[in-house]
């Protein structure tokens, strides 16, 4: 029997994290199954999914992996999921849009925004912000699935945007997956 | 997804005009044809009416689901002289009505294929359908007219190219109100494609399924700005032509795309079978809407100066290979248009003397259409017209491709004068004409002009 762990670990970036944390895993006999990193104005973050014999432990990982001879402190969180395998399908609701949202940039936009996807029952898939000449650019990918009518969230989005000062386009996420993609399903 | 190409694409619409210029239904009339006028007209209001009856709502919900503009849509029915068979002048003029009538209540703004095909021979009743067009171009707001005259296996129809200046002339005459504006919705073909989506000439062939939807879609405006981009991104010192076109073909994919995601969703939606995607890069009046402007970034000061063919080969060509491997089927014209009415710089280059005739004609060797929306002066002679509508066709039918012609002799104008018809339909200077009244002897020989040797492949 496997059990399923998931592993995130912060830290300032640097060469060879990812080589650090696998070879980890790799050594207490884990199956990396998922795995995600950024990196964010130097600070490195990632989550892993990975699967281990029923008898290693949450804190034997966490004592390895902060063993790690780094250079940079790598702050650890590691839990198990409850689930017993990795679900390798993947969701593919029809209700997937994309909201951008472009402006001045001022503090709260950020709350504001998530603050309507959660009162509309809207689940936020993706989030992506950029800031360049002090102009705030926000990319959402959002899943329409549990709220009101797209035509409704238009509407709503329509007045946030005035009262936010943004410029905010909601636009299914098919245009943009056609536009920059060769395959057409 | 990488939010740059996010960012790009909505650039590519709120910023470079990037929009669907039109989504156009086919309707196949065929059916419509009765033993009276009366009853064929009947007829046709209610299949217009029952097959396009939620066209309209249909293109704005698909229009809002992606935040792309589709400006215009519209219907193209089969050549109304097929249905028209053994009808009389009046008879043309009463179904002309009718359509017009039948694309008001389903709330579009034109209807094409008021046509005739008469590129071998005519019939009498085709002789009564071009009696009509002055009446109908001019009594109706939304019905289009073409003819086709020629064909590259056929030939050119020499007695209906000698009716087509006289109509043009009468067409002209009876909107003279208008300054002529009638003559912009009656264009003359070779080679007329059956799928053509783009207005005034668009038709829905015998060869279609009962119903189909074309779309055609534009981006002038875009392409222009990825150019400019690019130019400066990497210095004009350091690009080569080759890197252009490509730019050109990659940015002509990416519109295409737009086109092929509205028309598949739309006809998914009214369950009728998507034709194809004109990839045909249409200007419109708008600023930073203009083919012509393309032609001042890729290196002539003005359009029509010594280059411009070059340069409009290159383009149309690129064009068209971003755009065939974007979507399943392309059709129509696809390439560039050169709408001299339609385009803010071209107006303004046959405004300083830059863009003559002649030189249009050259260009329309290697564009996608022709001598489209060029106003002329209104005393211009019907010979003389023919026998420009008669170069044009011969590029054509040698050619193996699409041309048409699209003059607007505007009634009591002359060159130094300048014609607005406002909206899409653009405005221009009034076009010098030279030679005039010198073509006579050969327009009136008649008969028919044989087809290229190259058309005998069977």
């Amino acid at each position: 029997m496997k059990k399923q762990i998931v592993i995130s670990v912060l830290s300032k970036d640097r060469p060879g994290i990812i080589a650090d944390v696998a070879g980890v895993i790799y050594e207490l006999n884990g199956d990396l199954a998922d795995m995600s990193q950024s990196v964010l104005n130097g600070f490195f973050s990632m989550s892993v999914i990975a699967q281990f014999d029923e008898n290693t432990s949450v804190t034997h990982i966490i004592e390895k992996i902060e063993a790690i001879d780094s250079e940079t402190a790598l702050e650890v969180i590691v839990k198990e999921t409850g689930f017993d395998s990795i679900n390798h399908k993947k969701e593919h609701p029809s209700d997937i849009y994309v909201v951008t949202g472009q402006g001045k940039n001022r503090t709260g936009l950020v709350a504001a925004i998530a603050s309507f996807c959660r009162s509309n029952n809207i689940k936020i898939i993706d989030y992506d912000t950029k800031l360049s000449n002090d102009i705030y650019s926000m990319i959402l990918e959002i899943d329409l699935s549990k709220a009101d009518s797209a035509e409704d969230i238009h509407n709503k989005l329509d007045v946030m945007a005035e009262d936010l000062g943004l410029k905010i386009v909601m636009q299914h996420k098919n245009l943009f997956e056609t536009v920059n993609e060769i395959s057409l399903d | 997804m990488k939010s740059d190409h996010i960012l790009s694409t909505i650039n590519m619409i709120q910023k470079e005009n990037l929009d669907v210029r039109t989504v156009t239904m086919g309707i196949n009339l065929m059916d419509c044809k009765m033993s009276t006028v009366d009853e064929t007209c009947t007829k046709i209001y209610t299949k217009i009416t029952g097959c396009a009856g939620n066209f309209v709502a249909t293109c704005n919900k698909i229009s809002k689901k992606y935040g792309i503009p589709v400006v215009n849509k519209r219907i193209s029915i089969t050549p109304i002289a097929h249905i028209g068979a053994g009808f009389i002048k009046e008879d043309f003029v009463k179904m002309a009505m009718t359509l017009d009538k039948a694309a008001e209540e389903v709330g579009i703004d034109i209807l094409g294929g008021f046509s005739a095909q008469v590129e071998k021979g005519m019939t009498p009743s085709e002789l009564e359908y071009f009696k009509s067009l002055p009446l109908v171009l001019s009594q109706t707001k939304r019905v289009c007219a073409s003819v086709n005259i020629g064909t590259t296996k056929k030939g050119i129809n020499m007695d209906a190219l000698a009716l087509c200046g006289k109509t043009v002339k009468d067409v002209a005459e009876a909107t003279k109100d208008q300054n002529g504006f009638g003559a912009a919705k009656f264009v003359v073909f070779c080679n007329q494609p059956g799928d053509n989506p783009f207005m005034a000439g668009a038709i829905h062939g015998l060869e279609e399924a009962d119903t189909v939807l074309n779309v055609g879609v534009s981006g002038p405006g875009v392409i222009a700005r990825a150019l400019e981009r690019l130019i400066e991104s990497k210095g004009k010192n350091n690009l080569k032509l080759d890197e252009i076109a490509e730019e050109i073909k990659q940015t002509t994919f990416r519109v295409t795309r737009c086109g092929e995601l509205i028309g598949r969703e739309v006809s998914k939606e009214m369950n009728i079978e998507f034709g194809i995607v004109d990839l045909s890069l249409a200007p419109t009046p708008t600023v930073g809407d203009s083919v012509g402007e393309i032609f001042q970034i890729l290196g002539v000061d003005d359009v029509g100066a010594p280059g411009s063919t070059a340069i409009l080969a290159m383009l149309n060509d690129a064009v068209k290979k971003g755009g065939i491997f974007a979507s399943k089927t392309v059709g129509g014209l696809s390439g560039a248009f050169i709408p001299v009415m339609e385009d803010a710089v071209l107006a303004d280059a046959v405004g300083n003397g830059s863009l003559t005739l002649e030189k249009l004609e050259a260009m329309t060797c290697v564009c996608s259409v022709g001598l489209d929306m060029v106003a002329i002066p209104g005393n211009v002679d019907a010979d003389t017209i023919s026998a420009i509508i008669a170069d044009e066709m011969a590029l054509g039918m040698i050619n193996q491709k699409t041309t048409a012609a699209r003059l607007i002799p505007v009634p009591g104008m002359d060159v130094g004068d300048y014609v607005s018809f406002g909206g899409l339909f653009g405005a221009s200077p009034i076009l010098p004409v030279k030679n005039i009244g010198k073509s006579s002897r050969f327009i009136n020989w008649g008969g028919r002009m044989p087809a290229p040797i190259h058309s005998f492949k069977n």
